[in-house]
C-alpha cells in the first residue's frame, strides 16, 4: 500500500517537471536545431530536426551579419569591465570590513541606495554624462558605465572578508606588510571563491546587456551581440536559420558559463537578490 | 585635534600596529566612488532635476525650467496612463503567476527525486539568457505567417485558434508577461529552495505524528516558515517586472497601439525618440518613486518578518 503510494506519487511527480522541462527546454533545444537547417527545411517544416547539419547560417551570420565583430565587441566591453567590476569593488569591500573610519557608515549607505536603484530610470542624465564627456560610441561609455554597478559585489566581498580569521591578517601587519600589501597578498588570494562568485554572475549580466548599448552605441562596427542581434532582425527578417544561429551565439557563451560554474553562479545570484 | 590616524577592526589594545593614517581607507574606496558617483550617483540626482525643465537635450543653455508642469501634464497623458495601468497589470499577474509557480515547483523538487538536481538545474537556464534572446525567440515561436504555435494549435486540431498573437491588442501584453514569467521561476525557485533547506526535518516529523498530509505539510510547516522567503520573492519579483524592458522593446515595443505599452518603453521613447528630455525624465521619477516605495515596504516587511 505504502510503496504504490510512493510509486504512484513519484510518477506524478516525473510527469510535472518533464511537462516543466519541456516548457523551458523546447524553445531552447528548437532554436539550436532550427539554427543547423537551411531556410527553406524550417518553412516546409518547423518542427522536424535537421536533415543534415547545416552550417551555412552560422557562416553567413558570422560574416555577412556582421556577428565576428559583434562577438569580439561584446568580449572587449565584458572581459575588462568585469574584471574591473571585481577589483575595485574587491578594494572597497575590503576597505568598509577592516577600517573603522570617520563616515563609513554613510558612505555604506550611500552605496547600499545604489542597488535599489533601477538601471533605467537614470538613463536620461547618463547619457547626457557619457556624451558631454565625449564617450558615445567608444568601449569606453559601456565598460565606465558597467564600473558604476558593482555594489552588489562590494557587499558580498564586504560579506566575505568581515568573515576572514582577524589572526592572519594582524599577523601579516605585525611582519611589516602594508594594508595594500595585506589585501593583494592575503586578503585577496583568501577570496578567490567569492571573486568567482561575482565574476560569474557579473559577466552573465554585462554580457546581456542590452539598455546600455542601445543608448551609448551609434555606428554598426561598434555594437554587442545583444543589439547586434535587433539589427540583424532588421535586415534578415525572413531568413529564421539565420536569425537562429545568431540567438545561439548569442546564447552559448552565458549558458557554457552557467552549466560549468552552476552552484558559485546560483549562490551569487541568490546572495545578491536577497541582500538587494 | 585632527585626527590622523584610523582604527581596524579586530585591532588590539596593542599599539603600533592598529591604526594606520587616515587616507588609507579612502584609497582603497577611490575607484568604485568615482565610477559610482558619475556614472550613477549623479544621474540619480539628475533625473529629478531635468524632470522640473522643458528641455531637447542638446545644450544646458536651452534648459528652461517649468516647475511641476510635467507632472501635471502625466496626469493627463492617456498613454502615460496606459503604461502605468499596463505595469500594474504586469505585476499583479507576473508577480502572482511567478511566485506561486516557483514556490510550487521548488516544495516538488524538495520532495528528492533522483532527477531533482538535473531538473532544478535546466529550470535556471532562462534566467541566464539575455532577453533579447527570449524575446526573438518567442517572437518566431508566435508568428502569424509561420511560426511554430500556430501550425500546432493546427495540427491538434485547434485551428480555430490562430491568431496574429503579438498583434492582437488582447494577447500582446499577457503573451510578454508568460514570457517574463518562463525566463525568470528558475530564479525564484531557487530562492524558495535556499529557503526551504532551512527548515528543519524535525518539524515535518512532528506533523507527521499529528497525521497531517502531504497538503497539511506544506499549510502547517512550510508555508508559515516561509513567509519571510515568500515576501523577498514577491518583492524581488515586483521590482522586476517593473523594470521590464528589453522583452517589451524586442516583443511588440508597445504595441499594438499602445496595447503592451510600460513606464520604462514609454519614458526611453519621449526621452530619446521625441527628445523631450523634461518629460521623459518625469516620468523616470515617477517609476523611480514607485521602485523605492517597493523597496521600502520589502524593508520594513523583512524586519518585522524576522
Amino acid at each position: 500500500m505504502q510503496t504504490r503510494q510512493h510509486i504512484l506519487s513519484t510518477i506524478v511527480l516525473y510527469i510535472i517537471f518533464g511537462s516543466v522541462f519541456i516548457i523551458v527546454a523546447y524553445p531552447l533545444v528548437w532554436m539550436l536545431y532550427s539554427s543547423l537547417k537551411p531556410q527553406w527545411e524550417i518553412f516546409a517544416n518547423p518542427f522536424s530536426l535537421p536533415n543534415k547539419f547545416f552550417l551555412g547560417n552560422y557562416v553567413k551570420v558570422w560574416t555577412r551579419g556582421n556577428f565576428g565583430t559583434y562577438f569580439f565587441n561584446s568580449i572587449l566591453v565584458t572581459v575588462p569591465s568585469v574584471i574591473g567590476i571585481v577589483f575595485f569593488s574587491s578594494l572597497a569591500g575590503y576597505a568598509f570590513a577592516r577600517f573603522k573610519f570617520k563616515g563609513d557608515k554613510i558612505v555604506f549607505f550611500f552605496f547600499l541606495i545604489g542597488i535599489i536603484i533601477p538601471v533605467q530610470s537614470i538613463i536620461i542624465p547618463s547619457f547626457q554624462i557619457v556624451s558631454k564627456l565625449g564617450l558615445i560610441d567608444t568601449y569606453w561609455a559601456l565598460i565606465f558605465t558597467y564600473f558604476s554597478w558593482g555594489q552588489v559585489a562590494i557587499l558580498i566581498l564586504r560579506a566575505f572578508f568581515r568573515s576572514l580569521p582577524q589572526e592572519i591578517i594582524e599577523s601579516a601587519k605585525m611582519d611589516g606588510c602594508s594594508e595594500f600589501q595585506i589585501y593583494g597578498r592575503i586578503a585577496l588570494p583568501l577570496a578567490k571563491p567569492a571573486i568567482a562568485t561575482v565574476a560569474i554572475f557579473y559577466f552573465v549580466w554585462v554580457w546581456n546587456n542590452f539598455l546600455y548599448p542601445l543608448l551609448y552605441v551609434t555606428s554598426d562596427e561598434m555594437n554587442t551581440i545583444p543589439l547586434g542581434i535587433m539589427l540583424f532582425r532588421g535586415k534578415y527578417s525572413v531568413d529564421w536559420g539565420a536569425q537562429c544561429a545568431a540567438l545561439s551565439i548569442a546564447t552559448i557563451p552565458a549558458v557554457v558559463i552557467y552549466l560549468l560554474f552552476q552552484d558559485k553562479f546560483v549562490r551569487g545570484l541568490t546572495a545578491g537578490a536577497v541582500k538587494g | 585635534m585632527r585626527q590622523t590616524q584610523v582604527g581596524t577592526r579586530g585591532s588590539g589594545k596593542k599599539k603600533g600596529w592598529g591604526v594606520i593614517p587616515v587616507y588609507v581607507p579612502w584609497l582603497f574606496l577611490l575607484p568604485s566612488l568615482v565610477f559610482y558617483l558619475v556614472f550613477k550617483a549623479i544621474p540619480i540626482f539628475g533625473t529629478f532635476i531635468i524632470s522640473f525643465f522643458r528641455w531637447e537635450g542638446i545644450s544646458f543653455a536651452t534648459m528652461d525650467f517649468i516647475g511641476i508642469r510635467n507632472y501635471i501634464t502625466l496626469l493627463s497623458d492617456e498613454v502615460f496612463l496606459l503604461a502605468l495601468w499596463n505595469n500594474i497589470i504586469f505585476i499583479l499577474m507576473g508577480v502572482s503567476m511567478v511566485t506561486v509557480f516557483a514556490l510550487f515547483i521548488a516544495v516538488l523538487l524538495e520532495k528528492g527525486l533522483r532527477l531533482s538536481n538535473f531538473f532544478r538545474g535546466t529550470y535556471f537556464i532562462p534566467a541566464v539568457m539575455s532577453m533579447v534572446v527570449i524575446g526573438v525567440t518567442f517572437t518566431l515561436f508566435l508568428s502569424p505567417e509561420l511560426g511554430v504555435v500556430n501550425p500546432f494549435l493546427e495540427r491538434i486540431g485547434l485551428g480555430k485558434f490562430t491568431r496574429a498573437w503579438l498583434g492582437d491588442p488582447q494577447f500582446a501584453l499577457p503573451i510578454v508577461i508568460l514570457s517574463h514569467v518562463w525566463q525568470m521561476f528558475g530564479f525564484y525557485m531557487f530562492i524558495f529552495i535556499a529557503g526551504l533547506k532551512n527548515i528543519p526535518d524535525e518539524l515535518y516529523e512532528a506533523a507527521h505524528i499529528d497525521g497531517s498530509g502531504v497538503w497539511g505539510d506544506f499549510l502547517h510547516v512550510t508555508l508559515p516558515l516561509l513567509k519571510p522567503v515568500v515576501a523577498v520573492v514577491v518583492v524581488l519579483a515586483m521590482i522586476n517586472t517593473l523594470k521590464v524592458f528589453d522583452l517589451i522593446y524586442v516583443m511588440t515595443f508597445g504595441g499594438p497601439g499602445n496595447a503592451s505599452q510600460v513606464l520604462t518603453l514609454r519614458m526611453y521613447l519621449v526621452g530619446f525618440m521625441h527628445n523631450y528630455m523634461g518629460y521623459g525624465s518625469a516620468i523616470a521619477v515617477v517609476f523611480l518613486l514607485l521602485t523605492l516605495a517597493i523597496s521600502a515596504v520589502q524593508l520594513k516587511v523583512t524586519g518585522s518578518l524576522k
